[in-house]
């Protein structure tokens, strides 16, 4: 079965997917806020399972507080909730490298490369679709993966278009320093791709597109043609 | 009103407690360096008195305080090995991401420069376009001597800067000179995050040409000089971070990335290869334990 994905945000102004099996869903960030995402949900909320959050800035976390006070379940790691200063029983600190079940969903937490504290992606496996990754704001990957399904990756900017911009002064230094530093290069996915057993993959989503860095119709084409598989834009 | 006053003292507390821990930290590793003779401190400088200073400073800064408790430790561990305070401007803290860094001013360069073995002074000229400057390159060692440099009360313009050099006098060998023209200081001010159009290059273009050729001799100095102890650590850590350009960045995120991307393969069942961690942190914890082992051995185990 395809990956039934609603994507509510996929930008610095706020991240936020739901992603639909026929009887359950797993929010994955809430970098919006719970009005909008109960909106998308057309109010049901019934079938939502839990959330997972990948690191403690805001347009990955805005909804924390409001859904665990909803009674939704919040995955992160400890240091994100310590950075927010949340605490509640619904804000579940998790580990890197230890597995956890939510509902028919089964979750691996691995660390990433963000200046953020403990910031995580996640390999989520569910029956209806597989194994899909969920990797975002993170410069590379120190995991490979077997036998994913559907990746769902960051591609923020092309080394091509920042250099291009520096030379011509259009872009903030300390911003550009920072870049290097906390966010995936479409340069890094391609090296992921190439590192990465494909064999099974269905379908790439490509996620947290900068503003002023980044080229849609480019980022699709090369990803496409690097991997023969079907790529959306979020 | 009652609860109000009672939750700023808890606060207020919490923040000294939070203080007392880093900073009695950092002063026992100092009592530690001192004990063991690794490290002096100028006359008249107080660490106590230092760290103070730089925690007043962190208070004002509310990225600062969410930083890293080892970063902040290590940030005021620097600053108190290499006798720089805040209070004087001869440091201030930068955060990158969840870590504090230090770094240095050029006031501060000069004086950690000033407390290397062998180094009597550092000072600095303007040259304009009026001066008589001539230097000479000695060919014994290679080291560029200054054979004259005349100037005219007249002379001194802004608007015609040509130069700037620095010297190192240093004890029993022949004086450390760096020259650059002022396509030079101009090029090493584009490196920095206003590319050399912040309002303190406009206004005092002679003061910020010093500072470039300050920085440039005393950051070769560092590099040569065969001085192993921990104030030059502490000096190239300032240094660096204070050095970061975009083209830096660029270069040690690529590092990072060709070392350690995609090298670990993970999944559900198995545990990961290598417990999940690189070939190169393998190595290092390998190294150590080899270290580790061969202390013991000589110690007598």
């Amino acid at each position: 079965m395809n990956l039934d994905l609603q994507i509510l945000g996929s930008s610095s102004k706020g991240n936020c997917y739901l992603l639909n099996t026929p009887g359950e869903t797993l929010i994955l960030e809430c970098g919006i806020s719970y009005k909008e995402i109960q909106k998308d949900l057309s109010f049901d909320l019934k079938k939502v399972l839990g959330c997972i959050v990948s690191h403690s800035h805001s347009d990955h976390s805005k909804g924390i507080k409001d859904l665990t006070k909803r009674s939704i379940d919040v995955y992160s790691s400890a240091g994100t909730f310590t950075t927010l200063g949340i605490k509640s029983h619904r804000a579940i600190p998790v580990e890197p490298l230890k597995s956890f079940d939510v509902g028919g969903f089964r979750i691996l937490p691995f660390d990433i490369q963000h200046d953020a504290i403990e910031p995580l992606g996640y390999l989520i496996e569910h029956a209806s679709f597989g194994r899909l990754l969920f990797v975002t704001d993170t410069f590379y990957l120190k995991y490979k993966f077997r036998r994913l399904n559907y990746v769902m990756i960051e591609c923020n900017y092309s080394e091509e278009i920042v250099n291009r911009r520096y030379e011509n002064n259009e872009i903030n230094v300390s911003v550009l320093k920072r870049l290097f530093n906390s966010h995936f290069s479409l340069e890094n996915v391609k090296e992921f791709f190439r590192a990465n057993d494909l064999s099974k993959l269905k379908g790439i989503y490509l996620m947290h597109l900068s503003d002023g860095n980044s080229d849609s119709a480019l980022f699709k084409d090369e990803i496409e043609k690097l991997t023969g598989v079907i790529t959306n834009v979020c | 009103m009652k609860d109000e006053t009672k939750t700023k003292i808890v606060k207020v507390s919490g923040a000294l407690v939070h203080e007392k821990n880093v900073t009695d930290e950092v002063l026992n590793k100092i009592k530690a360096l001192e004990a063991g003779g690794n490290i002096f401190f100028p006359q008249n400088y107080s660490p106590e008195n230092a760290l103070k200073s730089a925690w007043l400073k962190l208070q004002d800064d509310p990225k600062a305080l969410k930083c890293t408790k080892g970063s902040i430790a290590n940030a005021l561990l620097d600053m108190v090995v290499q006798g720089l305070t805040p209070a004087k401007n001869q440091c201030y803290f930068i955060t990158y991401g969840a870590e504090l860094k230090l770094s240095r001013s050029y006031m501060g360069t000069v004086a950690v420069t000033k407390r290397l073995k062998g180094i009597q002074d550092v000072f600095a000229n303007v040259i304009y376009a009026d001066d008589t400057f001539q230097y000479k390159i000695n060919l014994e060692n290679g080291l560029k001597e200054i054979v004259k440099h005349d100037q005219d009360f007249k002379n001194i313009d802004n608007n015609k800067i040509v130069g700037a050099y620095c010297v190192i006098v240093r004890e029993g060998k022949q004086n450390y000179v760096e020259i650059m023209n002022i396509p030079q200081i101009k090029a090493a001010w584009g490196q920095g995050a206003m590319k050399g159009d912040s309002p303190a290059h406009k206004k005092f273009p002679e003061e910020m040409a010093k500072k470039s050729v300050i920085n440039r001799a005393c950051k070769l100095f560092f590099n040569t000089s065969d001085d192993s102890d921990v104030l030059i650590d502490a000096i190239n850590r300032a240094t660096e971070a204070e050095y970061t350009t975009v083209e830096d960045a660029q270069i040690s995120a690529q590092n990072e990335v060709e070392e350690n991307a995609n090298s670990v393969e993970i999944d559900f069942d198995d545990k990961p290869q290598n417990d999940g961690l690189t070939d190169k942190e393998k190595a290092a914890i390998e190294a150590k334990e080899l270290e580790e082992a061969n202390a013991q051995i000589e110690a007598g185990f």
